[in-house]
């Protein structure tokens, strides 16, 4: 018996015989994913791009893999040449493993020429974008302009919600000048650590984290020590960057575990909220839902207003989604603005509105 | 960088030995040199063909740990779908784009337990064991993966075959 004859599968990541429609399923539709993070903009409007279109043969061959599926069943049970069948499956899966692999590196590297966080951009160069595209687009991004004068641009690796949160947060203490304001997103953050260890996260987990990064950021924030320039470099560093992504991840899981009750109606039958957390909330790339803002917004206390501009939706106007925490303000002192971010399907940037 | 994933292992290695974990005889370090590369012994599970078994993971952290995820391999031969007989390389989804920051490196250590009795044969590293389960034939299975657990993972001084 050849133990070893399963060596030819070590280069796939998750599981790819051609006998097993499902995962070709799953892997497609993570492509999809892939693209929409991607950008959402570019599948409507660069339709000629080669690598825009492709995943959507991709995903076609996807959905007819079922129906040729009972074929390769049958010829199963009882096959002599079950070696021969079991090579030449190995074979086709190493391709499209292999297709598979190319495809997500050459998107991951056109995904990864845009910095974690830009530098702002008047709102013009995103009426740009839809010159050629469209029309809808066009009359929404007006809209928007007559309120918003500038855009600042994340990079859709689908942790852009969460960096674009947290940016345009820093940023905001940076801006206000308010000492009391700043003092409360301090103490807004600390809670946060009690918030973790009551979820059942480990202090080991989150506590570094915490101290050695994302407060001391925001210390030095409330210090009046960063200009835009060095937040913005901050935010641009893989490391610190990514460690206050995952902060902010661990946080939105964290709240959303200790509002089960509240939130698990949301997720479908499938889930239950601790495996949803552990892998849609805490897994790094996972792209950020509605419910993902409400819990992110509610456990920092930081009300977040977001844009929501498709293209499908026919109506001339951007439609806006009020995230307020409902704390009650204490007397006297001034709300924390509102993040205004933008959303086009799959990707958030930040917006500013005009003063 | 390289500071913060040194702290946060020291603090996981603290942890694992202040309460040992009866499923892992061992989770450490190496070699005091390098706290990047880890060596675990998961012990088999009872009631399951593995029962009685030990077997050596060898465990590589990158830098950017535990945004990353840990590189985990058995050094011990083991008999099981997901597995390679071969090289020792697991298919598991969290070791790979599941990966959680959330989790340690113990808890990867009994997610691959966890895996040693919920095999998945439809995507398999190792055809033959896979095959056994798809056809339905889990006298077979148990059978190969015990004659396997005995002959190179009962005995824990020489269990090492591939490192």
């Amino acid at each position: 018996m050849n133990m070893g004859g399963g060596e030819d599968y070590s280069n796939s990541v998750t599981s790819e015989t051609s006998k097993d429609e499902k995962s070709e399923v799953e892997i497609a539709s993570k492509e999809e994913e892939t693209i929409s993070s991607v950008s959402g903009l570019e599948k409507e409007e660069n339709p000629t791009e080669n690598n825009i279109t492709e995943p959507q043969n991709v995903s076609t061959t996807a959905e007819t893999a079922p129906v040729s599926s009972p074929s390769v069943e049958a010829s199963k049970p009882g096959d002599t040449t079950e070696g021969e069948t079991t090579a030449n499956a190995a074979q086709e899966a190493q391709i499209t493993s292999q297709q598979n692999w190319e495809y997500e590196q050459s998107i991951k590297k056109e995904v990864e020429k845009t910095p974690l966080v830009c530098l702002t951009e008047d709102i013009q160069k995103l009426y740009q974008e839809y010159e050629q595209g469209s029309e809808v687009y066009r009359q929404k991004i007006m809209k928007l302009a007559e309120r918003h004068s500038k855009i600042r641009r994340c990079r859709g690796d689908g942790n852009c919600f969460y960096r674009a949160f947290g940016f345009a947060w820093f940023e905001r203490l940076m801006d206000s000048k308010d000492h009391h304001l700043r003092q409360s997103a301090l103490k807004s953050l600390a809670d946060t650590l009690p918030l973790l260890n009551k979820a059942g996260y480990q202090q080991l987990v989150y506590q570094d984290i915490y101290e050695e990064q994302v407060e001391k950021q925001m210390k030095a924030v409330a210090n009046g020590e960063y200009d835009e320039a060095m937040l913005l470099t901050i935010f641009q560093t893989d490391e610190i960057s990514n460690y206050i992504v995952l902060y902010l991840r661990l946080i939105t899981a964290a709240y959303l575990k200790l509002h089960r009750e509240e939130y698990e109606p949301f997720l479908g039958f499938e889930f239950g909220m601790d495996q949803f957390c552990n892998s849609s909330v805490e897994v790094m790339d996972q792209e950020a839902d509605h419910i993902h803002v409400i819990a992110l917004t509610k456990a920092l206390k930081v009300p977040v207003e977001i844009a929501y501009m498709s293209g499908s939706d026919a109506m001339e106007q951007v439609n806006f989604h009020e995230f307020y925490p409902d704390e009650d303000v204490e007397k006297g002192t001034v709300p924390l603005k509102p993040l205004v971010l933008l959303y086009r399907p799959g990707h958030y940037d930040i917006l500013y509105r005009r003063e | 960088m390289a500071e913060a994933v040194a702290r946060r292992l020291l603090k996981e290695l603290k942890d694992y030995q202040k309460e040992p974990n009866p499923d892992l005889a061992k989770l450490s370090p190496i070699s005091d040199d390098n706290i990047l590369i880890w060596n675990a012994v998961l012990c088999g599970e009872s009631d399951t063909p593995y029962e009685g078994g030990h077997w050596t993971l060898r465990i590589e952290i990158p830098k950017t740990y535990p945004i990353h995820p840990p590189k985990i391999k058995f050094l011990t031969r083991i008999c099981h779908p997901n597995i390679s007989f071969k090289t020792g390389e697991i298919c598991l989804d969290i070791l790979k784009t599941a990966w959680s920051p959330a989790w340690t490196l113990q808890s990867a250590c009994m997610a691959i337990r966890l895996l040693l009795s919920n095999p998945e044969p439809t995507s398999p590293l190792n055809c033959d064991a896979a095959n056994l389960l798809r056809c339905g034939d889990f006298m077979g299975y148990e059978s190969l993966v015990k004659m396997y657990t005995q002959l190179y993972a009962m005995d824990q001084q020489e269990n090492e075959t591939n490192s």
